[in-house]
């Protein structure tokens, strides 16, 4: 079976680099993007298993991308994690469908397991 | 011959009038129909109207139209239980612009001793007001610049100590554990930064739920037994069912004690959890023998930015913000915080009720 792959939107290329190379390490495929107006079209040609999505971005809202992927026909059965910079910010994603939140910095065995849940569901 | 004072020139009334009028405050006073019938010569000047269009209601006129209806909720509760209150509020200044005001508001009785309505005063602390939500704004901003480094140091150190792992190296294993509880401290510190800015006022929503209480505090204890260089942590007791409340901020409670303890005993060898029933709540002591609590600090270290010093060990760093924001959060859930001490044991202990009545 072909690795799975993961569109990781991150406005800190710092955190880009990483969430890559730990996802990788981990055996999955990764493509990233720190502009939250390019997720469409990324998700349009990567066509991604999973969204890892961050709440903050500059100039835009995660959680707004969120609702637009999940309403489109096309997208909506991929799963969204989002990234939230809040200790405990699970109310950030009653109302926008994602599918699981985890809050920066994250251990990255939690997070891990999170998309492992999520890829097999 | 001594000269007469001068309270036996002016009448009572005609002193009261002058001190009213030459104080640096503004002042109201209500009869109790609730309705205003003085306002000193600060007040009138702050407004820039007369007394006629201040009387009865005519200066809520003036009221900031979103406080109008808090104000009136707390003029009117504190009528009917003739209790202080102090609130704030934002009037219209003469020259039109919104100042929040800091109003204190006594009953008054007349000399047979009943109620006869309300004297307040207020003060115009606008500038503080706006200083303070600069500073929150200052604070949030500050801190999530500081998640982001934070974020990416602890995935490359927790690959690395995942490397290191399957290598079978110990060394190099052993300074990223170090690595890795350093970071742990400081994701803690930077979360209670983010906490203090929104868990004070009503910004805050908690999320209620039920839980199982047993299952978190024995997570936290594991948690904090990792960061423990020397004590045991002991953990006795257990709820009966589960709690409605909110899990995270209440495993933040926990998690914000066993620090202080952890942080305040260096050089003893145990802790103390005791969880105990005690019908409509669950009831947590944590107990450490560590350098104590005096007396006098006893009752500060709620505080916010209160931080407990000790003449011997002057050496404990930290914001000040972890029992804040615990009793913040305990009393948010209808639960009582307090501390013990004996000067070396000291022991915390909280109460959180089972169900909460959902009043808030």
């Amino acid at each position: 079976m072909p690795p799975r792959k993961i569109l990781v939107v991150d406005d800190d290329t710092f955190i880009l680099d990483a969430l890559q190379e730990l996802l990788n390490y981990s055996g999955y495929d990764v493509n990233t993007t720190p502009r939250g107006d390019e997720v469409l079209s990324k998700v349009e040609e990567y066509h991604p298993d999973l969204i890892l999505l961050d709440i903050m971005l500059s100039g835009k809202d995660g959680r707004d991308i969120c609702k637009l992927l999940k309403s489109n026909e096309q997208t909506r059965s991929i799963p969204v994690i989002m990234v939230s910079a809040h200790p405990s910010a699970n109310e950030a994603i009653n109302d926008v469908g994602a599918d699981d939140i985890v809050s920066k910095p994250f251990d990255i065995h939690n997070l891990l397991e999170k998309i492992e849940l999520q890829l097999s569901a | 011959m001594a000269e007469r004072s001068p309270n036996q020139i002016i009448p009572v009334e005609e002193q009261f009038r002058i001190m009213a009028d030459t104080a640096p405050v503004m002042i109201w006073i209500s009869g109790t129909d609730k309705l205003c019938y003085f306002f000193n010569q600060g007040w009138l000047s702050f407004t820039g109207r007369t007394l006629d269009e201040e009387m009865g209601n005519g200066w809520l006129e003036n009221v900031h139209p979103d406080d109008v209806e808090r104000y009136l909720n707390t003029y009117h509760s504190s009528f009917e239980t003739h209790h202080t209150f102090r609130m704030e509020y934002r009037l219209k200044r003469y020259d039109g612009q919104y100042r929040w005001l800091l109003n204190n508001g006594v009953p008054r009785y007349a000399s047979d001793g009943s109620f006869a309505g309300y004297i307040g005063s207020c003060i115009d602390i606008h500038e503080m007001v706006e200083a303070e939500s600069l500073k929150d704004e200052f604070i949030n901003s500050a801190s999530h610049e500081l998640k982001t480094p934070v974020t990416t140091i602890k995935v490359y150190a927790q690959m690395l100590e995942d490397f290191f792992d399957k290598e079978g190296n110990e060394k190099p294993l052993k300074f990223l554990k170090k690595v890795n509880t350093q970071v742990v401290k400081l994701t803690k510190l930077i979360n209670n930064l983010v906490d203090l800015t929104k868990i004070q006022g009503d910004v805050y929503e908690y999320q209620y739920s039920y839980f199982d209480f047993n299952k978190l505090i024995a997570d936290e204890v594991r948690k904090s037994q990792y960061e423990a260089e020397r004590q045991i942590i002991h953990l006795d007791g257990f709820a009966e069912g589960q709690v409605f409340g909110d899990k995270e901020r209440i495993r933040q409670v926990i998690s914000n004690i066993l620090d202080n303890a952890i942080k305040f005993s260096p050089n003893a060898d145990s802790i103390e959890v005791v969880v105990a029933d005690s019908g409509q709540f669950v009831e947590v002591s944590v107990t450490d023998h560590g350098i104590g609590i005096d007396k006098n600090q006893k009752n500060k270290i709620f505080n916010r930015f209160y931080r407990v010093y000790n003449r011997t060990a002057n050496t404990f760093p930290g914001l000040g913000l972890g029992l804040y924001i615990a009793s913040q959060i305990i009393q948010q859930h209808g639960g009582e915080i307090g501390v013990d001490s004996d000067g070396k044991d000291t022991s915390f202990t909280f109460t959180i009720p089972y169900r909460k009545e959902q009043n808030s």
